[in-house]
């Protein structure tokens, strides 16, 4: 195939600084259509702030942003969300008062007209519906939709926020640290699900420290080291040894 | 059956049991207490009480706090009185107080949502600018009309109720309405709970604060506008202390300061409840003085039962 189709993402030279804190210089990141692209480096090599870039919860000082070859602007979460682009973010995001239909439909709520269309209101039969089918395809158990956030347990929040990622048909996810505090069951569900998401053709920029896992799902990986680029390579083509050796810029032996 | 009811009543806030309590200790010891009359007299008494306290609960929901309501309620009474007073109509006086509270309301938001003031601040010193503008209104006086159809807002009978009693009723309607029924209502849930998250979600969370004190404000101008009805004049220092009572009712019903938790049935209960012991304490010869410990006291034990019971 032409590589110039294939190509969904492209960021080019992205800078942000906080302060004199140089975050990330002049980074690069591509990915093509359908691709599950890990990204690794160690605490403060600026993952984080190059993927909150992508998803408009902060803006860039310099670079492009570029999709499906077309240069765009994301200068807040909505216009991310608009592009296709949906984050599920280490700090899951969900309100923890709220019940599971609410947090899945956050902010993009069902309404429903009464009085004869004069007003509209929340729709409260319908999401609970959908959102309970949405949670239904990621296999993993729940009572009720009506459960409030705050008393599930980490892998249940994990998969509402997928959920909520999953509903609007996105092209592109983005997952912060999926797996971080999960038991080892939840993580293998969590592989599961970014599987499932790869084979309906959707492209996953996924974020860890967990290198098993970026070997268990990932086609590529991207590794960042004090705020650059140091390493770029398919997963067929590289190792364990070689991607810790790029995060920690030394020579490390693994046993 | 039997389990619905259970259900149901495990579900309603503790100030319920509270105020049943209190209301059947009143019926036993005061004479004339569950008389219709006086049942009647104390929702009509506290109606102002609820009606601010309402938007009360939803700047507290939302994690803020608003001091201005008093103050505001003073303002627009006197504001009605400029008006009345000089007899420009009823629908220029009434415009002008609403206008007022919503563009006041539209400031403190500004403030604590634009300009990061924390809300305790921005309103205390919005509380002080408007308390000054209704001193400075009439030179520190009272402003009297004559006779007026302002006059039946407050004083008013609609099918042998009072009318205070209906307007409060209906303010608790849309008030309910927007709270549990439209994505206003759970945006202030979200702001209350995890405000970053609603950001993420792509919720222009700035302008949810500012309505939400421009729901606070335009509910403190209502407030005012009854009770300057109901005295049939503007007075400039008539609504100090309120604000205070709106944040007891609405702590007494179960709304947390730190917010996300809490509504705006158990505020209901809890401007009840205020009402209630003023009124009991009165039938029983207590005076302003004991009623004041009374209320402090109610604060202590709703406080107590929300914490120790707490969902």
């Amino acid at each position: 195939m032409d590589e110039k189709k294939e190509n969904l993402l492209r960021m080019e030279e992205i800078s942000k600084s906080f302060g004199s804190v140089k975050a990330i210089h002049q980074v690069n990141l591509e990915l093509n259509r359908g691709e599950v692209l890990g990204l690794v480096g160690d605490n403060g090599a600026g993952k984080s702030t190059l993927i909150k870039i992508l998803s408009g919860a902060i803006n860039a000082d310099e670079g492009k942003i570029f999709l499906n070859g077309k240069e765009v602007r994301i200068e807040n979460p909505q216009d991310a969300r608009n592009h296709g682009i949906e984050t599920i973010y280490q700090s899951f995001a969900l309100v923890g008062n709220l019940p599971i239909y609410l947090n899945i439909f956050l902010g993009r709520y069902r309404l429903k007209p009464i009085l004869g269309g004069l007003i509209r209101i929340l729709d409260e039969k319908r999401m609970e519906q959908e959102s309970w089918e949405i949670l239904q395809n990621l296999k993993i158990h729940f009572n009720s939709v009506r459960e409030r956030v705050d008393h599930l347990s980490g892998g249940q929040r994990q998969a509402v926020a997928i959920g909520r990622a999953l509903f609007f048909n996105p092209r592109m996810i983005i997952m912060d640290e999926p797996t971080s505090g999960l038991a080892v069951k939840e993580v293998e569900q969590i592989h599961d699900i970014i599987r499932e998401f790869k084979k309906k053709g959707v492209s996953i920029i996924f974020i860890t420290h967990r290198l098993q896992s970026i070997f268990a799902v990932a086609d590529r990986v991207v590794v960042l080291r004090n705020g650059q680029n140091a390493l770029d390579k398919k997963i067929a083509e590289t190792s364990l040894e070689e991607v810790v050796r790029a995060m920690f810029g030394l020579h490390v032996k693994i046993t | 059956m039997m389990n619905f009811y259970l259900n149901y009543l495990k579900k309603l806030p503790h100030v319920v049991y509270l105020f049943a309590g209190i209301l059947a200790l009143f019926a036993i010891l005061a004479p004339n207490f569950l008389s219709m009359t006086n049942l009647t007299n104390l929702v009509l008494q506290g109606s102002v009480l609820l009606i601010i306290s309402l938007g009360m609960t939803l700047v507290m929901l939302s994690n803020g706090i608003d001091l201005s309501v008093g103050a505001l309620m003073s303002l627009t009474g006197m504001i009605a009185g400029f008006f009345l007073s000089r007899e420009f109509g009823l629908i220029p006086a009434l415009l002008t107080s609403i206008l007022i509270g919503l563009l006041s309301g539209y400031l403190i938001g500004f403030l604590v949502a634009r300009l990061d003031f924390p809300p305790f601040i921005a309103t205390f010193g919005m509380m002080g600018i408007f308390e000054g503008m209704s001193l400075f209104m009439n030179k520190g006086e009272s402003i009297y009309w004559k006779e007026s159809v302002f006059n039946f807002i407050g004083n008013g009978y609609l099918l042998q109720i009072p009318f205070p009693i209906w307007l409060a009723a209906l303010v608790f309607f849309i008030v309910y309405m927007l709270l549990y029924k439209t994505p206003f209502g759970v945006n202030v849930f979200a702001v209350g709970g995890h405000e970053e998250g609603l950001r993420l979600s792509g919720v222009n969370v700035k302008r949810q604060k500012i309505l939400i004190y421009m729901v606070s404000g335009l509910l403190a101008s209502v407030g005012g506008l009854l009770l300057a009805s109901r005295i049939a004049s503007g007075h400039p220092t008539v609504g100090i202390g309120h604000e205070f009572e709106a944040i007891a009712s609405s702590v007494i019903g179960g709304t947390s300061f730190m917010g996300g938790q809490g509504g705006i049935i158990g505020t209901v209960f809890g401007a009840l409840l205020i009402t209630l012991l003023r009124n009991g304490l009165n039938l029983l010869g207590f005076t302003t003085p004991y009623q004041y410990c009374a209320i402090g006291l109610i604060l202590a034990v709703g406080i107590t039962l929300n914490t120790l019971y707490k969902r």
